[in-house]
């Protein structure tokens, strides 16, 4: 055999074969998989998959356990509105088709159908009053469509089958002492029934505020959109039981929900989708969120389906906890993070998910955070559940 | 034959040993090289030589270089050499991380393109079969300007980072000592390589053997062990290697 140095060189030859391995640190589940589509969040008029409602006796929540005396049907004209029923019950106003109600010590029940582009609706009642939407239209362009200065329960009913529209122009005329808050406002609790369509869109503040709380209940359809503010705001709490809710806003700093108290979801299918950026002012910087609470979040049934764009929006941003115990939650944050971090759930406490199921994905910041000492509990016993770095986690129970 | 077998053997147990190697966290890498030289006048030569080199226990290419170099003998005792050499290196990922241990930023491995120029001189004198050598080699290194991602950890985002261009100067010191054995086509040697660069950054540790096949072939085995302090131009880590070379003289 010859000198063979070409053995060596084969050998040589084979080693190197090896070395067709990256060395690199396999960060395939922590980093981003940009191939990876969420899970679309879009509007559906839809009704949700409700189901029977239980009315509880003696409950004051309930419509159906009030009476209200005397009935009022206002109806509007392009350029007018008519008063009919027990006008007598009432003292009344009519500027065009701007109406101004007033009832002391009466059980009201209002009945409003027909359509203005130039009219609303005021109401200074004393006592607790049913308010029917029949298939109204109204756009007030220099305040709310409907403003309710009665600090006592508002219950706001959707006729069978009706249609209902509800918008403001960007700009208000207030009145020194009163509050205007969107497209609809109340100084008392809202509690929404029926089996309606009603659609809000505000281009001056809030689309549905209160100064209260918000029940929503089971049988509607409630589209509520705001170029200025947040779809829904309720100082003292909302509680959705059921309906289907499309909540959408694009409004710099904006929410979806916004409250001081707790915000519940048992039961409806509830979208949000919020476009809104992160907003920055002299003092401060608010971040946009499909869903705020200054207190504790509670989903216990329901669909929750939030979809938040805005640079550094968050899904649920939540002081005091997030508690999700049944119901669906889902949550896509398509943000980029600039000022604030887009996280799908924020809590400044704990955050915990002992029943349901929850798809959490954010492309640009993170699934969950929680102030230091507090943690992502999320309980074992779980059907399935998938962790994908910081910008994926789902679970099933 | 024999000789051929020996190396081959030397070659697989230096693979072999390479895991016990990076146990003492220690990496291990194979370099291959082929070259070509050719005596012009009786003083100048020139040599052209390619160059593939591994890393991450010889699994993962980490270079590959083409270079050409001049050499001219000054007296009998004293060589001159400039050459040039491309490289394009596989540069390691890099992860920076939060004070609280999260991860910060990753930069994947890129491929990337050097231009090194170098200067040497030579020095030798011979004593019974030994030679000793001595070559101050001054050696500019020059990285162009590159565009590389990086994970963003905190945004969850990838993002494009510009490297900037860069020169280094580095001045390496080598002391060779061979020796030819009587009456035998392998030449032994052992040398200490220092990388100065204001401060000491590599220091390379050689021992092994040029075989002299026939009168133009000659093959090269060698193990180096590579010390690293502190940055260096090159990025490697601490190292052992074995290289093999081939050598064709016209």
């Amino acid at each position: 055999m010859k000198p063979t140095f070409g053995n060596i060189y084969a050998l040589a030859a084979a080693l190197s074969l090896t070395a067709c391995v990256n060395d690199d640190t396999d960060f395939g589940d922590v980093i981003i998989d940009s191939s990876f589509e969420p899970v679309a969040i879009a509007f559906s008029n839809d009704p949700a998959d409700d189901g029977a409602e239980t009315i509880p006796a003696g409950d004051n929540d309930y419509v159906e356990n009030n009476a209200f005396a005397y009935t009022v049907t206002i109806t509007y004209s392009n350029d007018g509105a008519q008063l009919s029923g027990a006008t007598t019950a009432v003292s009344a106003t009519v500027d065009g088709a701007h109406v101004t109600v007033r009832s002391v010590g009466r059980s009201v029940h209002y009945i409003v159908r027909g359509e203005s582009n130039n009219g609303s609706l005021k109401v200074y009642n004393t006592n607790k009053y049913k308010l029917t939407l029949d298939g109204v239209t109204l756009h007030n362009p220099n305040g709310a469509a409907i403003n309710n200065q009665c600090g006592k329960s508002l219950y706001l009913v959707l006729a069978e089958g009706s249609n209902n529209t509800l918008s403001c122009g960007a700009s208000a005329q207030t009145i020194v002492g009163e509050d205007l808050k969107g497209a609809v406002f109340s100084e008392g609790q809202i509690i929404l029934s029926g089996s309606g369509m009603l659609t809000v869109e505000s281009n001056y503040r809030n689309g549905i505020a209160t100064d209260d709380y918000l029940i929503v209940r089971p049988g509607n359809v409630v589209n509520v959109s705001s170029s200025a503010g947040n779809a829904i705001k309720a100082n003292d709490g909302v509680e959705i039981r059921g309906s289907a809710l499309n909540l959408y806003t694009n409004a710099a700093g904006s929410k979806g929900i916004n409250s001081e108290a707790d915000i519940t979801v048992s039961g409806g299918r509830t979208t949000v989708v919020v476009d809104g950026d992160y907003l920055i002012n002299e003092v401060d910087t608010t971040s946009s969120a499909a869903i705020k609470c200054d207190s504790t979040t509670y989903i216990r049934g329901g669909r929750v389906l939030l979809k938040s764009n805005g640079k550094g929006c968050r899904g649920i941003n939540s002081n005091f906890g997030i508690n999700v115990s049944g119901g669906e939650l889902k949550v896509v944050t398509t943000g980029i993070a600039e000022v604030s971090t887009p996280y799908a759930l924020k809590s400044d406490r704990d955050i915990n998910v002992t029943a349901g199921s929850v798809y959490l994905y954010s492309s640009h910041g993170a699934v969950t955070k929680v102030d230091e000492g507090y943690n992502f509990n999320y309980s074992p016993g779980w059907a399935s559940k998938t962790e994908r770095g910081r910008w994926f986690f789902e679970v099933d129970y | 034959m024999k000789i051929s077998k020996r190396i081959a053997v030397a070659c697989l147990v230096a693979s072999a040993l390479a895991p016990t190697v990076q146990a003492a966290d220690n990496d291990f890498g194979m370099w291959y090289s082929v070259s070509a030289e050719k005596k012009i006048t009786k003083k100048w030569s020139a040599e052209i030589e390619a160059e593939m080199r591994t890393r991450n226990d010889a699994r993962t290419w980490d270079r590959w270089s083409a270079s050409a170099s001049a050499k001219y003998k000054l007296t009998k005792w004293l060589n001159a050499e400039v050459a040039y050499v491309f490289l394009n290196d596989n540069n390691p990922e890099k992860i920076s991380y939060h004070t609280n241990g999260d991860y910060n930023n990753w930069r994947p491995s890129y491929w990337g393109t050097r231009h090194r120029f170098n200067v040497s001189l030579t020095g030798k004198i011979g004593f019974g079969g030994f030679e000793l050598s001595l070559r101050e080699r001054w050696q500019y290194t020059y990285r162009p300007e590159a565009t590389t991602r990086r994970y963003d950890f905190d945004n969850s985002e990838w993002e494009d980072v510009a490297v900037r261009g860069k020169g280094s100067n580095v001045l390496r010191s080598r002391l060779q000592v061979e020796y030819n054995i009587p009456k035998s086509k392998v030449d032994p040697h052992a040398s200490v390589e220092l990388f100065n660069a204001w401060n000491v950054e590599k220091v390379r540790y050689t021992v092994g053997a040029d075989w002299k096949i026939r009168k133009k072939h000659v093959i090269g085995v060698n193990y180096i062990y590579q010390s690293i302090n502190g940055d260096d131009v090159d990025n490697d880590p601490n190292s052992n290697i074995v290289s093999l070379s081939y050598k064709f003289k016209f």
